[in-house]
């Protein structure tokens, strides 16, 4: 009596479970094909930062931005985060972390560890930190994350970008400008870029990215220091402006 | 059984070494290739206030109770020099460890910075001339300030009651006479530093009221809003909690560079370093005075004038400082101004001053 209410049963955790071994075989199989969660490399990024192609020079009013302002550039500190690399067919890779450059120290590396083995067609930054992380004493207090932080009666959490530099004003007299990019609706998700990039496992594959300092003043809008205004901090609007233009700053080669 | 037990205990403390060796941070120090230094003092254990940095400890010169004990003894005692002066004559506890002025042998006249907090610090002295805490006042022997001399150093030393035993206990020296002269200098201040690395101020009335243990006053609260916000931008340099962001700025206090002015340029030789200089803490800002590097500033309604009205422009000035219209004209109110100046009064610690 008992074996006939049994047997469906047996039967039905029997196709459960070949449901699940095939959904596990199936998903395995797919990500053999470009992805290999079991075994992982690590992905090195070298980061350097150009200015029209040309290495950046420091405190150096050599440079033209599309609105035609002459600038220097004396201090540029940033935090990239979160990467997202993905395969030819959308796999997708997500990292969390965040990584300090400052670029007066030189090109800076860092390190995303435990990328699944495969070939990555494309990588993604936020250029700042997502509003988890994005708060008030959230990082570790060391001397360079302490002196991004923004202040509690600005919202708290950090500074994702300080970019400062002097410009050439409309009587060609220097004058001091500061991009700073803070606040949850100022974080940057930079698009896609396009690589072609195998991790094999514990190995390193290293990939070079380049920022443009003058794409931050151009695409979509053509920011003007003299017109616009030369500093961002606290004018939500000026933030979004170069909010915007940061979407596509880096490049990968 | 007892043979494992003993490999067993070997292979533990050699994990114990090996991880010892491996977590010790030798941020400070210009010998990275000297071993970890051994001796019988007690190891003291810095604590780190909220929010402030690990500290940059020394791997040649931990931290040792014993250590401490001597720096502390010799840090006031003008047993090191001929001419009647310590360590505190400059650095006056009620002064935040620190003192008006200086006139250098080298005509530069400075303002004397105040210990606090060094051991958060990576560059001491106005231009960062010395990047290593454990000998900063290997220059104190010197004619300008201590004029020390070393027979009578070392006759002192040995006659002392007490200090060869300190010698001793912080750092197992048996003979003071078995030490050169610089030799001797080096551990004098390496117990002066680690008494320095103790001077740690974080209980201002700012401190308690983020803590939530006091409240300020409506103008101490209005000159907060001033200083962290880009009304007074004050607080991109003077970075909270340290309220200094360790790094070097010209803040146009001068457009012309000569002398002492020069500030970073001098230990650089680099052009684009004129007329900057580290940002001091405000800590206890109040207890400092003279402010800026030369101490051209008497009192902080002074200074807090210059920032409202008296930047000076030059092609070296920090892009901060000359990011308004009309150079830096904050155009603070008075009552704008006497706000900012009363929280800066509110950096004082007054357990850490008494």
């Amino acid at each position: 009596m008992n074996s006939g209410i049994k047997t469906p049963l047996v039967l039905m955790a029997q196709l459960a479970l070949l449901l699940v071994n095939q959904f596990f075989f199936y998903s395995c199989k797919n990500d053999k094909e470009e992805t290999d969660f079991l075994s992982t490399g690590n992905v090195q990024l070298n980061i350097t930062h150009e200015v029209d192609g040309k290495a950046l020079i420091f405190d150096s009013l050599i440079y033209q931005n599309a609105a035609g302002n002459s600038y220097s550039v004396s201090r540029l500190q940033y935090y990239l985060s979160d990467a997202v690399l993905k395969t030819a067919s959308g796999k997708t890779v997500f990292t969390k972390g965040f990584h300090y450059i400052d670029a007066t120290r030189g090109d800076e590396k860092i390190t995303l560890p435990n990328i699944p083995a495969g070939t990555y067609t494309s990588i993604q930054f936020l250029i700042g930190l997502d509003s988890l992380t994005n708060q008030s004493y959230s990082l570790p207090n060391t001397l360079d994350n302490i002196n991004m932080s923004w202040p509690d009666v600005m919202g708290g959490g950090y500074h994702f970008l300080k970019l400062e530099g002097q410009y050439l004003n409309t009587n060609g007299a220097p004058k001091g400008y500061a991009m700073h990019l803070g606040t949850n609706a100022a974080l940057i998700r930079h698009h896609p870029l396009n690589m072609l990039l195998t991790v094999e496992q514990n190995k390193t594959s290293r990939l070079t990215l380049v920022m443009n300092i003058n794409a931050w003043y151009t695409q979509p809008y053509n920011y003007n220091f003299i017109t616009d205004g030369n500093y961002t901090m606290g004018i939500p609007e000026l933030m979004q402006l170069i909010r915007n233009n940061g979407k596509d700053v880096l490049e990968t080669r | 059984m007892e043979k494992m037990f003993w490999r067993q205990g070997k292979l533990v403390w050699l994990l114990l070494l090996i991880t010892s060796v491996i977590s010790c941070r030798n941020t400070d120090t210009d010998e990275p290739d000297v071993p970890p230094v051994i001796t019988a003092a007690t190891p003291y254990y810095l604590k780190v206030p909220d929010g402030f940095p690990q500290p940059n400890l020394s791997r040649q010169n931990p931290l040792t109770v014993e250590g401490i004990d001597l720096g502390k003894r010799l840090y006031s005692d003008p047993i090191l020099s001929s001419n009647g002066l310590s360590c505190s004559s400059c650095h006056m506890k009620s002064l935040s460890y620190s003192a008006p002025t200086f006139n250098a042998a080298n005509g530069f006249r400075f303002s004397v910075p105040p210990h606090v907090n060094l051991a958060f610090k990576t560059y001491y002295n106005w231009t960062g001339s010395i990047e290593v805490l454990d000998t900063l006042c290997m220059g104190d022997f010197e004619a300008e300030f201590f004029n020390t001399n070393a027979a009578d150093l070392y006759q002192r030393l040995n006659a002392h009651p007490e200090y060869p035993k300190m010698f001793r206990k912080a750092f197992g020296i048996t003979n003071l006479n078995n030490l050169t002269y610089h030799e001797l200098k080096i551990k004098i201040c390496y117990a002066i530093s680690q008494y320095m690395r103790t001077l740690v101020s974080a209980d201002s009335k700012f401190d308690r009221y983020r803590a939530q243990k006091t409240s300020l006053t409506q103008e101490e609260y209005a000159g907060m809003l001033i200083f962290f916000s880009e009304r007074g931008d004050c607080f991109h340099c003077h970075s909270d909690p340290l309220f200094s962001d360790n790094s070097f700025h010209n803040n146009g206090l001068s457009n012309v560079f000569n002398g002492f002015d020069k500030g970073r340029t001098l230990v650089t030789n680099s052009e684009k370093d004129l007329g900057k200089f580290l940002t001091p803490t405000l800590r206890n800002v109040a207890r400092t005075a003279p402010y800026m590097h030369d101490g051209r500033y008497a009192t902080l309604e002074q200074v807090v004038e210059f920032y409202n009205s008296g930047v000076k422009n030059s092609p070296y000035i920090d892009p901060i400082m000359n990011k308004r219209e009309n150079i830096s004209n904050l155009q603070l109110s008075d009552s704008e101004k006497k706000a900012l100046v009363a929280f800066l009064k509110t950096l004082t610690d007054e357990e850490f001053v008494k």
